[in-house]
């Protein structure tokens, strides 16, 4: 049975990314932490007799979009969810395991992020992947530019240095992609 | 900026990378480029880190791990310590009961007439009424309640495990106590609002509309339709307010907000392109002051601004400044001088 050292490594190691996937279909970051404890939370209530059949991070990332669906049911913006799962297409009916295996390389990628320093990471995540300026980023998490730009230049400098024995080789093909 | 080598940092050389650098930079950096292979490496690397990142779908989020750890490890403590306690021959049934919830479909949110009954239920409960007196509680949770005039507020002695709710008869100002994996639901009757820690006001007295005022965070105001077991609801984030009128379909953000919602509570006056005309009158009304002016096109300007628990000579030499006045005190009667505005150009 699940020690409570197995689940806090367990919690350590998937909390980022589950939540990441939750909020790939809430598009909530409060409400994805919600699921994502919520299910935590039940598989140590039913550690005793839970019968997992597959591995336990594929049970994971099944509860957690179970979840999300029954929050969608429940407010009734379905309609947003079969145009979001159309988009998606076969894809995503393939096999949900295909979506939760990273390659080393993204898992690497992932972990760094994740290791960031609270600020500097919300600062990385709101230009990278939102989209947001630095003046908007200043708006929204009520800091000076100048500090947006300096925690944003600190992440550049730490993911850079971090995963620097692994980006080399991704660069020499992805460059000719980009000239094109 | 100054021509030192420390102008050449990776905000910058990402700024070069999407073609954001103006023509000095460019230059700038293919001298630094060019005067060692070790820079070109270090473009090179930072530009297969932004293609890297871009791949990583769904994104990441800014979660905060070591916050997440412990609020769960609390619900577990408290979860076993209930369990220890009512270790007996109910147990077995008690672990089917949560394999069959946790292997068929986890739910969240149970629906929240779910919710209500059991809490309805089993909980003790505390019931606190206000006439005369505007009255301060702070919850077990953590959670700090102004409860206005004439208005009844009945929530659990103890908050269960996972929700808590309270029930709201007249007006109330709420701030609550963050916690991701126990929302906060206010029962107005005709109109909930569910919140994970935000500051926000509720009014809701009988047979009046049901306003919510959020002044930080973001809160669902919601309302529950009996015959199909749907909600129906809008988000509303700081700095706005809501409106569910009874007998409507559903709530509604309110366009314009009254200026002074919150005034009872923290004193706090919001105006969004409020003409003075009735900036003047609501000052009047919660200053016992008087406001005439010398030119009525001063009362034609449009203010924007808030005031927190300004007194009124702050306010007054605020506004006076905002639109090129001279303001002056006599025998309480606040006088304003000067050219105004015309309308509709501010």
């Amino acid at each position: 049975m699940l020690s409570r050292t197995d689940f806090e490594i367990l919690f350590r190691s998937h909390y980022s990314s589950l939540c990441s996937y939750a909020n790939g279909f809430l598009k909530d970051v409060d409400a994805s932490e919600e699921v994502v404890q919520e299910v935590m939370f039940k598989l140590w209530a039913g550690r005793e007799t839970l019968v997992i059949e597959s591995s336990m991070k594929g049970y994971l990332f099944r509860a957690v979009r179970n979840s999300c669906m029954n929050t969608f049911k429940h407010l009734k913006i379905r309609d947003e969810y079969k145009v979001y799962h159309e988009t998606r297409g076969m894809e995503d009916q393939r096999s949900l395991e295909d979506e939760m295996i990273f390659t080393e390389l993204e898992q690497k990628v992932r972990l760094a992020i994740d290791n960031l320093p609270l600020e500097r990471r919300k600062v990385f995540i709101m230009s990278r992947y939102d989209g947001l300026t630095y003046n908007q980023i200043a708006h929204k998490l009520d800091i000076s530019v100048k500090t947006v730009e300096n925690q944003m230049g600190k992440a550049l400098k730490s993911l850079r240095e971090e995963l620097a024995d692994y980006l080399p080789w991704v660069v020499l093909f992805l460059f000719d992609i980009l000239r094109k | 900026m100054n021509q030192n080598r420390q102008d050449i940092d990776e905000n910058l050389l990402l700024q070069y990378l999407l073609g954001n650098a103006d023509d000095e930079s460019g230059m700038k950096i293919a001298a630094w480029l060019n005067a060692d292979s070790r820079n070109s490496k270090q473009l090179d690397q930072l530009e297969a880190l932004w293609l890297e990142t871009g791949r990583l779908v769904p994104p990441p989020v800014p979660v905060d791990l070591q916050k997440a750890w412990k609020n769960i490890s609390t619900r577990i403590d408290k979860h076993e310590k209930m369990h220890a306690s009512s270790k007996s021959t109910t147990i077995g049934r008690r672990y089917i009961y949560y394999a069959i919830s946790a292997a068929a479909t986890v739910i969240l949110v149970l629906g929240i007439y779910i919710v209500m009954r059991l809490v309805t239920g089993r909980v003790k409960e505390v019931e606190i009424a206000t006439n005369g007196l505007v009255i301060k509680k702070t919850l077990t949770d953590g959670t700090k309640i102004l409860i206005n005039r004439n208005s009844k507020l009945t929530c659990p002695e103890n908050f269960p495990v996972g929700n808590r709710l309270v029930k709201l008869t007249g007006e109330a100002f709420f701030e609550v106590a963050r916690n991701p994996s126990a929302p906060f639901v206010v029962d107005a009757g005709i109109a909930k609002v569910k919140v994970l820690g935000t500051v926000f006001n509720v009014s809701a007295y009988p047979g009046k509309d049901v306003l919510v005022t959020v002044s930080e965070g973001r809160v669902l105001f919601f309302t529950a339709s009996a015959n199909n077991n749907d909600t129906l609801s809008v988000i509303l984030v700081a700095g706005m307010s809501g409106i569910y009128k009874p007998g409507s379909a559903r709530p509604e953000i309110l366009k314009n907000p009254l200026p002074d919602n919150l005034f009872w509570a923290n004193r706090t006056l919001e105006f969004t392109r409020t003409p003075l005309s009735e900036v003047f009158k609501l000052i009047e009304q919660y200053y016992g002051v008087k406001v005439s002016v010398g030119n009525q096109d001063i009362l034609d300007c449009q203010l924007s601004a808030t005031f927190v628990n300004d007194p009124a000579d702050r306010i007054m030499d605020i506004i006076a400044e905002s639109f090129g006045l001279n303001v002056s005190l006599t025998n309480g009667i606040y006088y304003f001088k000067g050219n105004g505005c015309t309308k509709g150009n501010n």
